[in-house]
């Protein structure tokens, strides 16, 4: 409420006969609220004369004396004329049947009032308004010689409210603007007319000979305004990201590449591991509970009597562990474990560097992909029996390891049972290390139970084989595997209804190794030598690690399994890719973990680059920015209050009708937008346009170039949401089913502009 | 002018991520089921009108983000709520034992008499369940909340379940404008009395799965 300002002035009793009462004639004026119990509408009280009589009613012989006030209301002005009876703190209020007087009360819009007329007499002055349809209004007494002053003194501080409600507004505005002014550059950079963009003759031709481009500010302009041509996306995007740096040769960015990759496929390694001992925590789980259910539900338990076996080695090395085999009770052709389970185990490292990985450009792959994808003929394993003493050093011995193993899981498992066994565990940041470059898919199978899916049906895809490390046992009959895939016979489908735990049936698949099964009262920790994150050379992991690990590897498999289904990139072999990125990524950031979202920033690098290691690196610098976003950090709530800013200053009918809605939190129609980069909102196409110029924005117009997409989003459906008043709900569900239905590139050129428009306006400030 | 609803009744879908809230509204509201479902960021909502008793009564449903991260968002969407489905996974039961946390979720930001149903859903996925029937029934009446199976692939009890929790909405909102009414005022307004409730437990526990 503002402050009170007010004089008043005090006029002698008239000396008329009449008699009237002395009068007080206190002009005060302010601005206050009131909520009538009449209208209960908000109205402003501009202005407030005291005491000052109206004659009501023509047989009225005294006037009455009231309250003459000035309201503002949302629909005008309005002059009123109160009774004094009618007023709080009247003396005699209490008794009296008050609708006489509220009868009597006036109210005059002033828009309404043509004329007005001035009585003078001896008495007093009289004022009466005459409306448009020539209805006079009971006169308004103002005790002699007051109306001039009442009226210049209203004069003047309506005026003097007036201007100091627009100063207010003015320097309102101003600090917005100032606000506003760091979200946009100041340089305005001129528009770029390339018609179809960043093309491959452009690019080439700011190339050197040695593959070097200088110019950046060029290349950031010609995306931002035309955006980059599709066939050179690849090439382009790790440039906008800050992957490769400008001014790099080729050379040097292709051996950046082969070090970021061998980099990817150690730390990939080093979680398969833990992936291993989380699966088989899942499925000893699983069987548990199942176990419990069967056994409530009365069923009878299958094959109570087959005991877990356990086999020992002669391998010093697993003296920790001891494996456990639990033969399958059979509903399949699964035979059951006379045959010893296969003990793999890692070779040392002298004998890891003779491993010859198939090479990663030996790519057959019609979809391009690069560095991890292997031909698919499956070979024999080598019946390796120098290899059953670890410490043989068997240097020159070229093992070629190939798994025959489809499953994936099966040859994650392998690895990480090398890992396991092995003492010398292989340095990390060797590179070639124990690779495995897991790529290929059928990654809902899982040994034992379908953690991840829902996805009931899986569909037995062509994968591509991976080297991985295994070396079989020699007591272990090798036969190629069968095909591991749904329906499958071999021990990679273990029936969920397994009493004690399920392992796979080694003999089955050739090279397999098995897990170690843990005892139920297994040690909760040390499960494993396997590599740490922390430690390079060996060491092991701890329970919190297992158990956050697995807690993200639900979450991530949840999500990617429900990503971007309908587009056909997404094979599973391409889910595994992204499933490989995620859990990379997480492993590197345990402490942030998985939030759901991060798949869908992932997936449309993955599109474009193909290439896991690549994907990985451009997700991982997106993520610098965007973690912010997530509920862990502000960032959210900063683009909430900007988006506010930005409605305030740039469309402020708009910004009426989302004020009289409420609150703050009406802004979460943006939530998924800023979350996730608008990904969600536009099909793919839009999205890659979007992103680059997202990321281009930064160095050309605003570091902030979602709120002016987002701004873009809301005018180019104003018409809209003002015509059906839209509130909170209304716009949720809008924009809701208006995804993946904008006219993207409009909507993008108008963000361009809406930039334009505010740097223009600060610069003319 | 005529109104196309006599009643509003705003209901909201928590548990954890990847149980099936989306596919019950979707299942509920369009009578879709799409296997490929994208996980839900953020918030959305869909729309059905039912007709309860000869009143039609539209059903404004929240569906909301099921990983804990997003927990303080979503629970800005409770106290509008007038009625919580909480949906738990048969086949998981990590979201089964997450209930209680979902619940106590509720306690602390809903108002203090809406209307919560538990909703154990996928249970036609029995080969791979990890909760039976009877643990879902024995959560329930501990908490004193109504229980059903569901499955939004085959389409069980979707339906019901929303109806009924519409049913009793509109039944406890019936009853405190009764309330309110001074007696020898009720003009024929159907109330669950106790005779209704006591027939309640056969239907809400009704099979889902056909052993």
């Amino acid at each position: 409420m503002a402050a009170l300002s007010g004089g008043s002035l005090s006029v002698s009793k008239s000396a008329g006969s009449r008699g009237h009462a002395s009068n007080t004639v206190s002009v005060w004026s302010g601005e206050a609220t009131i909520s009538s119990a009449a209208t209960s509408v908000q109205e402003r009280i501009w202005f407030f004369v005291v005491t000052v009589t109206a004659a009501i009613q023509k047989d009225l012989v005294e006037p009455m004396p009231g309250y003459l006030s000035l309201h503002q209301t949302s629909a005008g002005l309005v002059i009123k004329w109160t009774p004094n009876q009618l007023m709080n703190g009247y003396a005699e209020s209490e008794g009296i049947d008050k609708s006489v007087y509220w009868a009597m009360s006036l109210q005059v819009c002033v828009w309404e009032v043509v004329y007005v007329h001035v009585h003078r007499s001896q008495a007093s002055d009289a004022l009466i308004l005459v409306g448009q349809d020539g209805v006079q209004r009971p006169p308004i007494h103002f005790p002699k010689a007051s109306i001039e002053l009442v009226c210049s003194t209203m004069r003047r501080q309506i005026i003097s409210r007036a201007f100091y409600g627009w100063l207010a507004y003015c320097r309102h505005l101003s600090t917005v603007r100032t606000h506003l002014s760091g979200l946009v550059h100041p340089n305005i950079i001129p528009r770029d007319d390339t018609e179809d963009g960043l093309t491959e003759e452009i690019w080439r031709s700011m190339m050197d000979n040695r593959g070097v481009i200088s110019d950046k500010d060029e290349v950031y302009r010609i995306v931002y305004y035309s955006g980059v041509q599709h066939d050179m996306r690849r090439e382009v995007w790790p440039f906008l990201l800050g992957y490769y740096e400008f001014g790099s040769t080729a050379e040097e960015r292709s051996e950046q590449d082969s070090t970021y990759r061998r980099q990817y496929e150690t730390t990939m390694s080093e979680w398969l591991c833990v992936e291993a001992i989380v699966r088989q925590r899942d499925r000893e789980a699983t069987a548990a509970s199942i176990a419990r259910l069967t056994e409530s539900s009365g069923k009878p338990r299958p094959d109570e009597n087959e005991s877990a076996e356990v086999f020992e080695d002669d391998c010093s090395v697993i003296s920790d562990n001891p494996p456990i085999v639990s033969p399958e009770p059979s509903e399949n052709e699964q035979k059951k474990t006379e045959s010893k389970p296969v003990l793999s185990r890692a070779p040392s490292i002298d004998e890891v560097d003779n491993i010859e990985m198939d090479s990663e450009e030996k790519g057959n792959d019609d979809d391009n992909i690069n560095g991890e994808t292997e031909t698919s003929d499956s070979r024999e394993h080598i019946d390796i029996d120098s290899l059953n003493d670890i410490d043989d050093d068997d240097d020159d011995e070229e093992v070629y390891i190939k798994s025959v193993v489809e499953n994936p899981d099966m040859r994650r498992e392998s690895i990480a049972e090398i890992k396991r066994l092995a003492e010398g565990i292989v340095q990390k940041g060797d590179g070639r290390g124990l690779l495995c470059s897991v790529d290929s898919a059928n990654g809902t199978k899982l040994n034992g139970n379908d953690f991840r899916s829902s996805i009931d049906e899986s569909q037995p895809s062509t994968h591509q084989q991976h080297t991985s490390v295994i070396i079989t046992n020699p007591s272990v009959d090798i036969a190629p595997s069968a095909s591991p895939v749904s329906g499958g016979t071999t021990a990679n489908i273990s029936p969920a209804r397994s009493p004690l735990g399920v392992v796979r049936e080694e003999s089955h698949s050739a090279g397999a190794s098995f897990d170690t099964l843990e005892p139920s009262d297994a040690r909760p920790d040390n499960r494993s030598n396997c590599v740490s994150p922390a430690s390079s050379n060996g060491g092991v992991y701890s329970n919190e690690l297992v158990e956050s690990f697995a807690l993200n590897l639900h979450r991530i498999e949840k999500d990617v399994q429900r990503c971007d289904r309908n587009y056909p990139f997404f094979t599973d072999e391409n889910l595994d890719k992204l499933r490989n990125i995620m859990c990379t990524f997480v492993w590197e950031h345990l402490e942030m973990g998985y939030m759901q979202g991060m798949c869908d920033l992932a997936a449309p690098l993955l599109v474009v680059m193909k290439e896991e290691a690549v994907a990985h690196a451009l997700f991982s610098r997106i993520m610098s920015r965007a973690r912010d976003n997530f509920p862990s950090g502000q960032a959210m709530d900063a683009h909430f209050a900007d988006m506010r800013s930005l409605i305030q200053i740039l469309d402020c009918e708009l910004y009426e009708l989302m004020h009289a809605h409420g609150d703050y939190t009406h802004f979460y129609f943006c939530y998924r937008w800023f979350l996730l980069d608008f990904k969600r909102e536009l099909l793919y196409q839009d999205v890659f346009s979007a992103w680059e110029m997202i990321w281009v924005a930064r160095f050309v117009a605003s570091e902030h170039m979602v709120l002016f997409i987002a701004l873009a989003l809301l005018e180019t459906y104003r018409d809209v949401i003002l015509a059906n008043s839209m509130d909170f709900t209304d716009i949720i569900k809008f924009f809701n089913e208006m995804a993946e239905r904008h006219d993207a590139s409009a909507v993008l050129s108008l963000a361009r502009d809406l930039v334009l428009q505010v740097q223009t306006l600060i610069e003319n400030k | 002018m005529a109104k196309t609803y006599d009643y509003l009744f705003k209901l909201l879908l928590i548990g954890d991520s990847g149980v099936g809230k989306t596919s019950i509204l979707f299942r509920f509201s369009e009578d879709a089921f799409n296997i490929s479902f994208i996980s839900t960021i953020g918030i959305d909502f869909k729309i059905r009108t039912i007709d309860l008793d000869g009143k039609k009564v539209k059903l404004q449903i929240w569906d909301t983000a099921g990983q804990e991260r997003f927990r303080t968002i979503t629970t800005a969407y409770y106290r509008g709520s007038m009625g919580i489905m909480l949906v738990y996974d048969v086949t998981n039961e990590k979201s089964f034992e997450n209930i209680k946390n979902w619940i106590r979720n509720i306690e602390e930001n809903a108002s203090a008499d809406v209307e919560k149903m538990i909703l154990g859903n996928k249970c036609d996925l029995d080969a791979k369940r990890q909760v039976s029937k009877e643990q879902g029934e024995k959560l329930a009446i501990e908490y004193q909340i109504k229980f059903v199976e569901t499955s939004a692939k085959d389409s069980l009890n979707v339906e019901y379940a929303f109806y009924t929790l519409a049913r009793d909405i509109k039944a406890k909102m019936e009853k405190k404008q009764e309330a309110s009414n001074p007696p020898g005022n009720r003009s024929g307004v159907h109330t669950l009395n106790d005779t209704d409730r006591k027939r309640q437990p056969t239907s809400w526990l009704a099979r889902c799965s056909v052993l």
